[in-house]
């Protein structure tokens, strides 16, 4: 019979020694130890944040001054493509918003995916294509998110499932099984980006990939030296609570009482139908009362391990904490607006999120109708997958749907020289989100360099056929009468970047392809190495590495 | 091999275009700057060292690095994954800790035989160490008085910002540039890509991947783009994008000017293959470029052991290959610069050390006091400052911080980095008395 008080955590270090030479005892062993008394009844209990009164969201109308077609278009998509700034115009942008957040009659892009099949597999079947090919999952995972954000036309998804995917990030080769990041992202991030963040949170929590990699799996109360504490702490810091401004609204204690509420969560590696798939081990679990933030949360003792409802109400009570709001808003706000959001952005979003229960949907919506959304113009520095899918779309490029291809292998590499490998952060916080870390002399250097090669179209060899294709020609206007290069460049600027070209601006690039500003546009337009080092010039440029 | 955007031939060699001056300019200077400064540039001579700095990046394990092997409770808390000590086997090389005692080059110290090098380390034990280069000082980081923290990022941001408040958000490393009036145009540089906060900052400070690889590809004409992108980044209009591409492209001109090929390790000396081989090889090569570099930074990752540590007598232990790889590297780079350590500072941290007791599954978590290294050929070789009599299981589980990480740094700084006053460097740092980790 196990009691609770065995598993203080003061207990004599002499048993400690004792039963040291088994710490990575089996889980499944613990669970066939598990003793066999009755089952708590008792609910664990928490006092909810009081959530503000709900405003009147749906009536909400787009027209804050300063709310562009450019705008939109920039911070809600991977980049302009050609002419999606006017058809955003034409559609009114308000309008077209409220697509992007109802965006299922948009065509997703996924018909441009042809090797998709570990997209939709579960764990166990990867697990058994892995064996044949260790690459494959990845490089189909990483292919199709290129693809789907180069051509889906759900672009705000796309990049919310980006944003959720660093959110609950996952370093794809922390572990052992690589293939199980696929379900991950399906399951989690994707079914979740536009849902509520408290089924995310939980569905991240039992998610094989997230249980691996901060390695709740093996948590046990049981083992010598007791619980992990890796995945409570993240838990806490980077998926719910957070740290802002330095500001910790819990304490390591608080952090220790998590991880045992959630020890016992882990996967299965049976060959049944569980395969692979979250289980709860009630062997494992600790028995203990756990209260955590002041008692904001608490359970009574689990003498018979039964704590799973434990670990999901817990799950739902971050989730829908005010910190966890607050955190969740900043981070929000980051992405979209600016490096150092204003704090009243901050609080009303997280009025927002909280008055609509963790929905999503409407805390985007809030966002986009701020002030500081209209104002937020070019305040964010591209990360560098977002810069490269931003180049392509900006020259229409079409990418081999393959993705074991030069094409993808390319991509690949270039996210990879870039700093931003897809899925490839080691660290759980997920992909930085501020200039002064993108912003580096090696950095710009290898975005100046995609650019040239970009525009002279040798992203990969000529030899295979252009399997990724930009064609500049489509870009260009027809001379004007009287239309100069600096004149020309200009509209480019804005039709090709989405950007302003100042006229300074203009006499460097020209000064780029050796013409002088003032005179004639044939000089520019009748010359395609002026105009592949014309266009590359201006994905180089600096307001192009913005959005 | 799969061509990459990086094989796309180039229409115009940059060299042919920009190197020709630089190059010349490049030959005078080894020629004419003295011995001592070797490392300078005759426009901006400096009687101060290089700085490397090798981050630890995840929360290094400096109880099992350098571990306290014969304490009892060192051995109780540590069951499975402990350094076990030579009198444990019958044959312990290769499976036991290494002892570090004090004897031939290393001067008697107070710690003598207290501590063993995790086994794997033995390059670091017959170089530098041997050799008494090597000062270690444990129980080191951020006193609980400013930050008791264990989160990896705050951690992080408080130690690569030199401050726990949130007014002080550079580099402590891109300050020191700055007190010191650092005047060269390639003083600093991260080796990678992105910037790690611990040189970010005002001063000028670079990232380089690859400096074999620093330049621009891709345009038609490279000499007119190059014209176009220095006009583009030449005024301070969409900072910080601007300034920091104007000092790349310069830094391109100073890196093409040099004949990097030419560069290779002393005879005898291998770096590994790994990923600390490969940047502290690059480093050694920057230095030996004599482009004025002042300061290097290097990330080496993967120390965060939540689970199956392992067993540091079995070669598969994932400690002891980090262990092995840091210890190769450090004692590969100390052979390759040889007598040109006299003017190179190599400071070994990471963010926090970890649990004494071991997790239930074979790994250790967040913990609070870690261990810092100084190699260099004006380093007092030994073990340096205080350590607890006994480690003991308290309420956190961890080492306390007996020693401030930065009083470490202030000594470096200040005995070989040529900085008097710590004040801007590390603004809310308590002096302490001198450790004596090193020689002016």
């Amino acid at each position: 019979m196990v009691s609770s008080t065995e598993h203080d955590d003061k207990a004599p270090l002499s048993r400690r020694a004792v039963l040291g030479t088994g710490a990575t005892t089996l889980l499944l062993a613990s669970c066939a130890k598990a003793p066999n008394s009755p089952k708590s009844t008792q609910a664990p209990r928490y006092a909810p944040s009081p959530p503000r009164a709900p405003e009147d969201y749906p009536d909400l109308v787009f027209e804050p001054a300063g709310l562009t077609a450019r705008l939109a278009v920039d911070k809600l998509t991977f980049g302009p493509t050609p002419g999606l700034v006017a058809a955003v115009d034409a559609i009114g942008v308000s309008a077209w918003i409220e697509q992007q957040l109802s965006p299922g009659a948009l065509p997703a892009g996924d018909s441009h995916l042809v090797d998709s099949v570990t997209l939709s597999n579960d764990n166990a079947a990867n697990g058994y294509l892995h064996t044949f090919n260790d690459q494959r999952c990845e490089e189909e995972l990483t292919h199709a998110t290129v693809l789907r954000a180069r051509y889906s036309e759900r672009q705000l998804y796309e990049l919310m499932c980006d944003f959720w995917q660093n959110h609950f990030n996952i370093w794809l080769d922390s572990k052992y099984y690589r293939w199980f990041k696929n379900q991950d992202y399906r399951t989690v991030v994707r079914a979740n980006a536009f849902g509520k963040f408290s089924d995310m949170l939980v569905a991240s929590a039992k998610s094989p990939a997230m249980l691996l990699y901060l390695d709740n799996f093996s948590s046990n109360a049981f083992a010598v030296g007791g619980v992990n504490e890796n995945y409570a702490r993240e838990l806490l810091e980077l998926h719910t609570l957070g740290i802002l401004s330095g500001q910790q609204v819990y304490t390591e204690a608080d952090m220790r009482g998590v991880a045992k509420v959630m020890s016992g969560w882990t996967f299965g590696t049976d060959y049944g139908a569980s395969q692979q798939q979250f289980t709860f081990v009630s062997g494992a679990h600790s028995r203990e009362a756990v209260s955590i933030l002041n008692g904001a949360w608490s359970r009574p003792a689990r003498p018979d391990g039964n704590g799973l409802a434990d670990g999901e109400s817990l799950l739902r009570f971050l989730a829908r904490h005010r910190s966890t709001a607050r955190y969740l808003s900043w981070k929000l706000a980051v992405r979209f607006v600016s490096d150092s959001p204003s704090n009243a952005l901050i609080e009303h979003l997280a009025d927002v999120y909280q008055a609509n229960d963790t929905a999503i949907v409407p805390w985007l919506r809030a966002l986009f109708a701020s002030d500081d959304f209209a104002a937020s113009g070019k305040k964010k520095v591209r990360r560098p997958f977002e810069q490269l899918i931003a180049v392509l779309r900006a020259l229409n490029a079409s990418i081999d749907s393959a993705s074991n291809d030069q094409a993808a292998d390319n991509i690949r590499e270039m996210l990879e020289s870039g700093g931003q490998r897809l899925f490839g952060q080691q660290s759980p916080d997920g992909y930085p989100d501020r200039a002064n870390y993108w912003v580096s002399t090696d950095g710009l250097v290898k975005r100046w360099s995609l650019a040239g090669a970009a525009a002279a179209n040798r992203l990969t060899d000529p030899r295979l056929g252009h399997i990724i294709n930009t064609n500049l020609a489509a870009l260009f206007p027809t001379a004007a009468p009287g239309a100069n290069v600096a004149t020309t460049l200009i509209q480019l600027a804005a039709t090709v970047g989405n950007f302003t070209l100042t006229d300074d601006g203009a006499a460097a690039i020209a000064a780029g392809v050796r013409l002088d500003p003032s005179g004639p546009a044939s000089g520019l337009l009748n010359d395609s190495n002026k105009r592949t080092q014309a266009i590359g010039l201006l994905l180089a440029h600096p307001l192009f590495q913005r959005r | 091999m799969t061509p990459t955007i990086r094989t796309i031939p180039r229409t115009v060699s940059r060299r042919s275009v920009l190197g020709g001056s630089a190059v010349a300019v490049a030959g005078a200077a080894a020629a004419v700057v003295a011995p001592r400064f070797a490392f300078a540039t005759p426009e901006s001579p400096t009687t101060s060292d290089v700085i490397v700095l090798v981050f630890l990046r995840g929360g290094a394990d400096g109880l099992n690095l350098v571990a306290p092997h014969r304490m009892p409770t060192y051995r109780a808390l540590r069951p499975t994954i402990r350094v076990k000590s030579p009198e444990e086997f019958t044959t312990p090389a290769g499976k036991a800790g290494i002892p570090l005692v004090a004897g031939g080059a290393v001067a008697p110290f107070a710690l003598s035989d207290v501590f063993a090098f995790c086994p794997g380390m033995d390059a670091l034990a017959s170089g530098p160490w041997a050799a008494g280069k090597l000062a270690i000082v444990h129980a080191v980081g951020m006193p609980a008085s400013e930050s008791p923290i264990r989160s990896h990022f705050e951690a992080q941001r408080n130690w690569e910002c030199g401050s726990a408040s949130l007014a002080f958000n550079s580099g402590w490393l891109n300050r020191y540039l700055g007190a010191v009036g650092a005047t060269t145009r390639v003083p600093a540089i991260a080796h990678g890509i992105n910037m790690p906060r611990v040189l970010g900052g005002d001063s000028l400070s670079l990232t380089m991947e690859s400096v074999e690889n620093f330049g621009v590809d891709g345009f038609i004409d490279l000499e007119a783009a190059t014209t176009a992108l220095q006009q583009l980044h030449g005024s301070a209009t969409h900072e910080p994008i601007t300034r920091t591409g104007g000092v790349a492209l310069d830094a391109i001109n100073i890196v093409e000017s040099v004949n990097w090929a030419g560069i290779t390790p002393r005879p005898g000396v291998s770096y590994g293959n790994d990923v600390v081989g490969r940047q502290l090889a690059d480093v050694a090569a920057l230095i030996k470029g004599n482009i004025g570099l002042r300061v290097a930074q290097i990330d080496m990752g993967l120390w965060d052991h939540h689970i199956n540590t392992g067993t540091p007598e079995m070669t598969d232990c994932w400690l002891r290959q980090q262990a092995t790889m840091l210890s190769n590297g450090l004692a590969a780079f100390s052979a390759d610069m040889g007598s040109r350590m006299d003017e190179v500072t190599l400071v070994v941290a990471s963010e926090f050390g970890r649990t004494i007791d071991q997790n239930g599954s074979g790994g250790t978590d967040h913990g609070r006091g870690g261990m810092m290294m100084v190699m260099g050929n004006h380093v007092r070789g030994g073990i340096h400052g205080p350590f607890p009599g006994q480690i003991e299981h308290g309420p956190e589980g961890d080492l306390a911080v007996l020693t401030d990480y930065r009083s470490v740094l202030a000594e470096v700084f200040a005995k070989r980095g040529g900085l008097d006053s710590m004040a801007s460097v590390f603004p809310t740092w308590q002096p302490a008395s001198e450790l004596g980790v090193c020689t002016a």
